[in-house]
């Protein structure tokens, strides 16, 4: 067994205390909903992207808006129409009479933090595009590669009641994103709250750690520690998947990098410079439910990704 | 309970297997002999039956309660039921002993391969007593089943075998054990043991001692005398007409006759020596005089057999246990102290399955904790707790650090603080029951 320290014991406290000043502050804007505010935030630290499926007006803007501004970070929106085009989004060149050179104008997709508004809506080709800068972290118009600077990363929405006019993900597509997370609607005294407060919250977020700071959050999160039998259960849930008899399409060796990255961050954030089996059993339902194809039979019954992965979860033993 | 014996069935069968083969050599070879004693379907089927009821003992603290006190009720009002139709269990002429004897050899038996199937060490052992019974029995040139001794040793190692597959393929679901490296060492082993069993006897007993046969006389005359002793046996001539002459009609004639049910030794070369009362007859040279074996049950014999019987069934599982448990935890203090917290761990967590607390197959520590820190506290009292336990263990075991011999030494100090308020809580005859004899 390794028995080095992963990460001094001064770095993680100051980690674990940056991670949670930027929970704190993005939950003055964003009341009641602790758990999507924490798989978001984690996501930026696992370097990954955020699909949110939600209905409108749950405040899916308002959290990326507030992450953005708690991290210091750049933030730009892309509302995604059918006629939107990928020059739109990656960006394109344009000639300058005067100077008499091309200038290359960068698109939506050239920020720290990008919320790609109801990306279901845009055509396959515009999809793909954006798709491609999150999977490569690059651009390339014109021949020019355009790195895209870290921070980096996608939160696409979708609404899940209207499909009329629009272009759903393909599921090997779906597959980039490191997490699925529907918000819902507040409760009661969460929506009275939220009412009372009004718009003034949102004017007194102020950045909390800078640019530099996620940086090197997100080195900390890969220093994490995961034993090997950790690894192993990751790798058993992942391949139970694939001879689930409510599975068309398992998770592919991408799901697994995909909770690995997530779960090391997952670490970080509670304080630990290893990982438990609690992280891995917490975070499948986000990470793996939208990565499987249901077969015919879950979908006439009406079964749920989340409620089959919860079940094979279940029936996989954990390493003591 | 389908799905129980699904997983102990096979186990079962070798258990069955060794039990049977082990007692049709042990009856064969002390010459038990007895009307159920010489029929082999019937050996197979009693052993599959005691062995089932001990299997179904184990499958749940209900049944574990209720089996035995069913068997000991159904063997007393058998018991009482003889007696009330005037059957002598016990007598002096002794085919109804033999009968006795038969039987308790059967539990003794039974009980034996059971428990000792329990463990990989008990398979070893049993493997080791099995086979140097058979041996003696051989050596001594008793009669025994070959084709049991085999089946004896093949059902040991299958029941080896076994005990290392479920130990290894208790640690993930998708784990594959190495059954074909355990598989290759316990057939070396086999090997291993009769090749040192050869060599001694080859190199040592052989050129040592007189040539077998007056080596098998004696040790057959002294093994009578010692039995006649204690009142087991009585071993007397039985008329050999061989011997018979016109001079030695009339001498022959006091001489003991053989009991029913007795069944005459095999022939038995010439000696030097012959019983008292064939002091005046000198068996012509080549022939061979011959005498049986009839057991007697003295009330010495019952006491002791009883004592015996007791001893074994009551204070011998708790006595392994502790004797083991002890030697498990001086073997701890010597493991690095990570794998130390793992395995004290694990082993305070079958402790508290015992309490009814137990862990599931698909809970983390920290589940275990929150669902059962509260009831387990007064267990733990005066320990550093369920909690610091659990902290230690997932930093040493997912964490990669070793932890500090405080915590090292806090952790095996928890054992014997819990087992105090375990017999506080519990009382006495219930913590036995729980932790020492179930």
């Amino acid at each position: 067994m390794n028995e080095q320290i992963h990460i001094p014991k001064e770095t993680l406290s100051r980690a674990h205390g940056q991670i949670q000043s930027v929970i704190d502050n993005i939950e003055t804007v964003i009341v009641g909903k602790h758990e999507c505010v924490e798989l978001v935030v984690l996501a930026l630290l696992a370097r990954g992207h955020v699909l949110i499926e939600d209905v409108p007006g749950v405040g899916k803007t308002s959290l990326v808006s507030a992450l953005a501004k708690s991290v210091d970070c750049g933030f730009r929106r892309i509302q995604f129409t059918p006629d939107l085009m990928p020059s739109d989004v990656t960006g394109f060149s344009v000639y300058n009479q005067k100077s008499g050179e091309f200038e290359f104008r960068a698109g939506g997709v050239m920020s720290n933090l990008v919320l790609a508004d109801e990306i279901n809506r845009a055509s396959a080709k515009t999809q793909a595009s954006l798709l491609e800068a999150m999977q490569e972290r690059q651009v390339t118009v014109d021949s020019h590669t355009y790195t895209l600077e870290e921070p980096f990363m996608v939160l696409a929405t979708q609404n899940p009641l209207e499909s009329f006019g629009t272009y759903p993900l393909p599921d090997a597509q779906i597959d980039r994103f490191l997490l699925k997370l529907s918000m819902g609607y507040p409760s009661i005294e969460e929506e009275r709250r939220i009412i009372h407060d009004g718009r003034a919250s949102k004017k007194s977020i102020r950045p909390v750690i800078s640019r530099e700071d996620v940086v090197r959050l997100s080195a900390a999160a890969d220093s994490v520690f995961v034993d090997e039998s950790v690894e192993r259960y990751i790798v058993e849930i992942t391949a139970a998947t694939r001879t689930h008899a409510g599975i068309t399409l398992g998770i592919s060796p991408r799901g697994s990098i995909a909770l690995y990255s997530a779960s090391k961050a997952l670490a970080l954030m509670r304080g630990r410079d290893y990982v438990l089996p609690d992280d891995i059993k917490y975070l499948t339902p986000s990470v793996l439910a939208h990565r499987i194809t249901l077969s015919s039979e879950a979908k006439l019954n009406h079964t749920r990704p989340e409620a089959l992965i919860a079940e094979i979860v279940d029936g996989i033993a954990i390493p003591v | 309970m389908r799905q129980y014996w699904k997983n102990y069935v096979w186990e079962y069968l070798a258990c069955v297997a060794a039990s049977a083969s082990l007692l049709l050599n042990i009856a064969q070879g002390f010459y038990i002999h007895d009307s159920m004693a010489d029929s082999i379907p019937l050996a197979l089927a009693v052993c599959a039956v005691l062995t089932a009821v001990f299997y179904l003992g184990g499958y749940n603290k209900i049944t574990m309660a209720l089996i035995p006190a069913a068997v000991a009720a159904a063997a007393a009002l058998w018991f009482l039921a003889l007696r009330a139709r005037g059957v002598d269990i016990v007598d002096a002429e002794g085919s109804d002993t033999a009968h006795y004897i038969y039987w308790l050899a059967v539990i003794v038996i039974c009980v034996a391969v059971y428990l000792c199937s329990r463990f990989r060490i008990g398979t070893a052992v049993l493997f080791l007593a099995g086979c140097s019974v058979s041996a003696v029995l051989k050596f001594f040139e008793f009669e025994v089943f070959t084709w049991a001794g085999l089946l004896f040793a093949g059902s040991c190692i299958a029941l080896f075998l076994l005990r290392q597959f479920r130990a290894q393929a208790m640690g993930s679901s998708t784990a594959s054990p190495d059954f074909l490296r355990w598989f290759r060492a316990a057939v070396v082993l086999l090997l291993a043991g009769a090749a040192l069993c050869c060599g001694v006897y080859c190199a040592v007993i052989r050129p040592l001692s007189p040539p077998t046969v007056e080596l098998d006389f004696l040790e057959r005359y002294l093994a009578f005398s010692i039995l006649e002793h204690t009142g087991i046996s009585d071993y007397f001539d039985i008329e050999n007409e061989e011997l018979h002459t016109d001079e030695t009609d009339d001498t022959v004639d006091d001489t003991g006759e053989a009991e029913e049910g007795d069944t005459p030794l095999p022939a038995m070369p010439d000696t030097p020596e012959s019983s008292d009362s064939d002091t005046e007859q000198q068996p012509p040279s080549g022939q061979t005089q011959l005498f049986a074996v009839s057991y007697t049950i003295t009330p010495l014999t019952k006491v002791m057999f009883s004592a015996l019987l007791i001893l074994l069934v009551f204070a011998l599982p708790p006595a392994v246990r502790i004797f083991l448990r002890r030697r498990k935890m001086n073997k701890l203090a010597a493991l690095p102290p990570s794998e130390q917290i793992c395995r004290l761990y694990r082993f305070y967590l079958k402790r508290f399955k015992r309490l009814g607390w137990e862990m599931r197959v698909n809970e983390t520590s920290l589940e275990y904790l929150s669902r059962c820190s509260e009831p387990l506290s007064r267990y733990l009292e005066n320990t550093c707790g369920l909690e610091e336990l659990t902290y230690i263990f997932i930093q040493a075991r997912y964490g990669g650090a070793a932890p500090t011999d405080e915590q090292c030494a806090q952790c095996r100090e928890i054992y014997g603080v819990f087992l105090k308020n375990c017999r506080r809580q519990l009382g006495t005859a219930r913590y036995m029951m729980k932790f020492f004899v179930l």
